[in-house]
């Protein structure tokens, strides 16, 4: 009979040649490391992290773009997710060309469409959605005296604002990130209330 | 042509999820629902699945970098081994994504499968990285540039070897893997989980692995050696008597 420590190194031998570069991993791996002790990280950091590696897998694409990839990966047509998400199909290609103006889509709607994607979480969509919020959601600092203009066509509310407080009043940073944050906020209370009324 | 989200979103109904024995089904199955999408390679899919395991991947290789690095004398600050985590971390993920087309399911759970990636990823430059800055600090050589910690991005991947090598050594690997799955899977599940337990501190050269796998599972250090043991002997049973089947077949 071989001693122990013969029989363990032949046996620790076979596992490294089995799995030492190998692109599966071995069984059980998952419950081995399944309770692992806490690492120090605080939350913010990990949070921190996360974003930025999401951010590499976006590489800046827009809320519009991710919106439409995402769709013809699940190979629905526009008509069939707006009939899933209550939405009209000029709606869903004006937000899939970036042409739609946030500040006239109610949180929940855009929860609903997110739903109808299989999104159940803000998360994967923070960062585009946060840009496009702070666009379209944009807080001017207060202004003294008139500001005239009317409705054109084929300019959205977000951008006739803009042109008409342009170099007027100065875009107030803070509550327009303050306004972002309340709407992304909103999106994921009611992707949290409509998993809740399925489950 | 249109087809239904569900239809979409769900396994096809002719390949239905049988784990190998050994291989957990993790509780939440979000990976396997996108499983479609993230080979399709669909963005929103990848972040979603960082969003959902992000912190036990990052948290799993964090213990692993700081286990080798207190293996090489601990000389590489925590706020580096903590950034260098981060890098792996990253690129245990943006390396799934590009192999997505090999991962099998029935094989092993999304989120360990990356895991692995960066365990891969570690033994590999990073682990070159740490044994740089071990030798950083001795007194006996001079000064050198501190690495930077996505240095080991920069550096080409250790295999200079010829694709006939590689080719000889991933069969003969494929081989002995398949062999051990087996044999593992037919073990009491204790006993190879503890296997497994003590293998993974030992890849990370830490000098009492059975000791470190019994704080990391929860079990006194004699009850994991117990368990090693048994496993250690059960394997090599196993292993033999399998040599022994083989021969029979041959001489029939």
């Amino acid at each position: 009979m071989p001693e122990f420590d013969e029989m363990e190194q032949t046996v620790l031998e076979f596992l490294d040649k089995a799995y030492g570069s190998s692109p599966e991993p071995p069984p059980y791996l998952a419950t081995a490391i399944e309770e692992s002790a806490p690492t120090g990280m605080a939350p913010e950091q990990l949070d921190t992290l996360r974003r930025k590696l999401q951010a590499r897998i976006t590489k800046g694409c827009t809320l519009g773009v991710l919106v439409s990839r995402r769709r013809q990966a699940m190979a629905i047509e526009v008509e069939e997710l707006a009939l899933r998400s209550r939405w009209t199909p000029d709606q869903v290609e004006s937000l899939e060309t970036d042409t739609l103006d946030l500040s006239g889509v109610e949180p929940e709607a855009l929860a609903r469409l997110l739903r109808a994607l299989a999104i159940k979480r803000i998360g994967p969509v923070d960062a585009p959605l946060r840009l496009l919020a702070q666009e379209h959601l944009a807080v001017y600092e207060s202004f003294e005296g008139p500001l005239y203009g009317r409705s054109r066509r084929d300019v959205s509310p977000a951008d006739r604002r803009r042109d008409l407080t342009n170099g007027i009043a100065p875009l107030d940073r803070e509550a327009t990130a303050r306004a972002a944050d309340r709407y992304l906020r909103e999106v994921q209370a009611a992707l949290e209330r409509s998993r809740a009324n399925r489950s | 042509m249109a087809i239904s989200l569900r239809r979409c979103l769900s396994p096809p109904p002719h390949q239905p999820y049988i784990p190998l024995a050994g291989h957990s089904k993790l509780a939440d199955e979000l990976w396997r629902d996108l499983l479609p999408l993230l080979r399709a390679r669909d963005p929103l899919a990848w972040n979603q699945v960082i969003d959902e395991y992000f912190t036990r991947v990052h948290g799993w290789l964090l213990h692993s970098v700081r286990r080798r690095n207190s293996s090489l004398g601990a000389r590489v600050p925590d706020d580096e081994v903590r950034d260098l985590t981060a890098a792996l971390t990253d690129e245990a993920f943006l390396q799934a994504r590009q192999d997505i087309e090999s991962f099998d399911p029935e094989r092993s759970a999304f989120p360990t499968w990356v895991q692995w990636k960066g365990m891969n990823r570690l033994k590999g430059t990073l682990d070159r990285e740490l044994r740089g800055w071990a030798d950083h600090d001795s007194l006996d050589r001079p000064p050198r540039r501190r690495p930077d910690a996505r240095d080991h991005l920069r550096t080409p991947l250790p295999s200079a070897r010829s694709a006939e090598d590689d080719a000889i050594d991933g069969e003969s690997a494929t081989a002995t893997r398949d062999r051990i799955d087996a044999i593992l899977t037919a073990m009491p599940v204790d006993w190879a989980k503890a296997l497994i337990q003590v293998w993974i501190p030992r890849l990370d050269g830490m000098p009492f692995p059975v000791k470190s796998a019994a704080s990391e599972a929860g079990l006194s250090p004699a009850a994991m050696d117990s368990l090693y043991r048994r496993a250690i002997r059960d394997f090599l049973r196993r292993w033999h008597a399998q040599d022994g089947d083989n021969a029979e077949t041959q001489q029939a």
